[in-house]
């Protein structure tokens, strides 16, 4: 179980030309810890490397200087990298794309199912309840593809919540979504939370979830 | 991939491992042809003589000895792969023999000669079959090929008479009268084996050294005329024919045409091989290729798999199922199809080469086990690394 990321001076290659203000970033270029329990916000405008942040943490991109740490509950220290990211990626990190990332040939439901059949985390009968409290009823047996933006990112949140997590990571998770759907959304990762302890870490453009944030950090 | 070119490709890896296989086993069983030795005489030797010349046509007959001295006999014993010498010795009395076949009576002047038993290895009971006393009824005798081929082909042909094989001129009976020195012995001789190498009629040498005692002329040369050289390998060793071409001595054996037909055979097989495995393997980058153009049709929806928690072995797996499906099943199949086809072609070569054996058909197997494992492994291989691409796609 990780209990802790590390970020040691932490920069995306991208801005390694141009560098970082100093003291313009609460992230890069500095010493900075992510506790397992805690909710974080990280606010930036367009083209500050949020994407590439939770991609970073995700161990999916490697495009940086500096080093991620991870903490276990067994006080072991190690870089991300060296870690079996596949099985974080199962077990301790649940990730909400900024583009979805969902299969538009299949339904809803079976793009929750393909995740959950790594995990068992939820019954199918758990996913379709997630899916109609996001008001997403109707849509339950419908390919993706035919989905507006804002009914996929419901079902992309939904996916998220198809593992066990120490850490959940939305990358700007509501930018298409109306306010009565992001209170909903809200509520639902605030119940996987508190029942796992995990860390919450969420990106925002400006548009962001109400949400008790123990740091809101800028990007 | 569509079913079609799934077909497509299977029909064409198929059509190669076909070639493949076939040509390995025909192979196989051809060279075990030119490598079949004599059924009665032990592997791995060489029958020497001296040349005739005209100046040995005349030393001859003013009585001058023209075989194999004691001393050359010594010296070829030392060379390099010779395992051992035995001599020839040839009758030194008059033979005749004569034989009925048809009610036709045939008699003819003949001349016998033998061998140290230890160069024979007849199948069976050696000490029963082989052997023959001056006192005794029967002779064994060990005749060439040739002389059948000639009565069957020439003599049986033009007169209208049966043809016969092998096993029907073992039940002939021949009759061999022997005379010198003021005595004759008249005895009933069989074949009991034919010989494609040596150019001779061998009857038991303790049988010939008794009778060359009695009945042989004593003013005859002693020196054996040829020998009989065993060598450590089929074939002899460079040392040793440099040695025997130095001598001057000359190999009584066809052994320069049979290498060069064993050459000119295995040439062709190895061509069809050779086909066999151009066709399979672009069979097999066939295959590989449309794998990996699915890959790469497929590259994001496979990232994304990659970025939601599934392992790259795991999204490899089914294209790796696929192309190892496939290999197994073309190889098998093959075989099937060698198992099932071969047998007609060893019918047909069993009618126009003669001691034409077929071999145990489970090499098949065996290659084509090997053909499966190869293909499959580098088929996993190549995909797994392709697959392994999505990272850094994932990167992007």
């Amino acid at each position: 179980m990780i209990i802790e990321f590390t970020l040691h001076q932490l920069l995306p290659n991208v801005f390694a030309d141009t560098g970082i203000e100093k003291g313009s970033s609460d992230v890069w270029q500095v010493d900075l810890t992510f506790q397992r329990g805690q909710s974080y916000l990280v606010e930036a405008s367009s083209g500050r490397g949020k994407t590439s942040l939770c991609m970073f943490l995700y161990g999916l991109r490697t495009d940086y200087s500096g080093e991620i740490a991870v903490t276990t509950t067994e006080g072991a220290t190690c870089r991300l990298l060296d870690m079996n990211l596949d099985e974080l990626r199962q077990r301790s990190l649940a990730m909400m794309f900024q583009d979805n990332r969902l299969f538009p040939e299949l339904t809803a439901v079976e793009n929750c199912l393909l995740k959950n059949r790594l995990t068992n985390h939820l019954s199918e009968q758990e996913i379709r309840s997630k899916l109609m409290q996001l008001g997403l009823e109707a849509k339950l047996d419908v390919p993706c593809g035919l989905l507006s933006l804002g009914q996929q990112q419901r079902v992309a949140f939904v996916r998220m919540l198809c593992q066990p997590a120490d850490f959940y990571l939305l990358d700007e998770p509501v930018s298409h979504l109306d306010d009565e759907n992001i209170r909903l959304m809200s509520d639902m990762l605030q119940q996987a939370q508190s029942a796992t302890g995990a860390g919450v870490i969420l990106t925002s453009i400006g548009r962001e979830l109400p949400y008790h944030y123990d740091h809101v950090l800028k990007l | 991939m569509n079913l079609w070119q799934m077909l497509g490709f299977a029909l064409a890896n198929l059509l190669g491992a076909v070639i493949v296989l076939f040509g390995i086993q025909a192979y196989r069983d051809l060279d075990t042809v030119f490598d079949a030795e004599d059924s009665f005489i032990s592997s791995n030797y060489l029958v020497l003589s001296k040349p005739v010349s005209v100046l040995s046509t005349v030393t001859s007959a003013l009585g001058a000895h023209s075989g194999f001295s004691e001393e050359e006999i010594h010296e070829l014993e030392q060379q390099p792969g010779v395992t051992r010498v035995g001599r020839f010795q040839a009758a030194q009395f008059n033979v005749y023999g004569s034989v009925d076949i048809g009610g036709t009576q045939m008699t003819s002047a003949m001349f016998l000669e033998s061998v140290p038993d230890e160069f024979l290895d007849f199948q069976g009971d050696m000490d029963r079959t082989w052997k023959a006393t001056l006192e005794g009824e029967f002779i064994p005798m060990v005749i060439p090929q040739s002389y059948l081929n000639l009565y069957n082909y020439g003599f049986a042909t033009s007169r209208g008479m049966p043809q016969m094989g092998e096993n029907l001129l073992s039940r002939f009976t021949l009759v061999l009268t022997l005379y010198g020195q003021g005595e004759v012995h008249h005895y009933r001789a069989r074949v009991v084996a034919l010989s494609n190498r040596l150019n001779t009629i061998l009857v038991p040498e303790g049988f010939l050294t008794e009778a060359n005692e009695r009945m042989g002329r004593k003013d005859k040369s002693s020196l054996p005329s040829r020998l009989i050289v065993a060598t450590q390998t089929s074939d002899a060793s460079s040392e040793l024919l440099n040695y025997i071409e130095e001598n001057d001595y000359a190999i009584e054996d066809n052994a320069d045409e049979k290498l060069r037909m064993q050459t000119f055979v295995h040439g062709i097989l190895w061509a069809v091989v050779a086909l066999g495995l151009v066709v399979s393997v672009l069979a097999f980058f066939l295959l590989l290729i449309s794998i990996l153009l699915l890959i790469e049709k497929n590259r994001e929806k496979l990232s994304t798999l990659h970025a939601i928690g599934y392992e790259l072995s795991r999204i490899a797996k089914p294209y790796q199922l696929m192309a190892v499906a496939l290999d197994v099943f073309v190889w098998f199949f093959a075989a099937l199809v060698v198992m099932a086809v071969y047998p007609l072609f060893s019918r047909f070569l069993s009618g126009v080469i003669p001691g034409f054996e077929p071999n145990s058909i489970a090499l098949i197997w065996i290659v084509a086990f090997l053909f499966t494992l190869i293909f499959s492994l580098l088929h996993l291989v190549v995909i797994y690394r392709n697959v392994w691409k999505i990272r850094s796609a994932n990167a992007k």
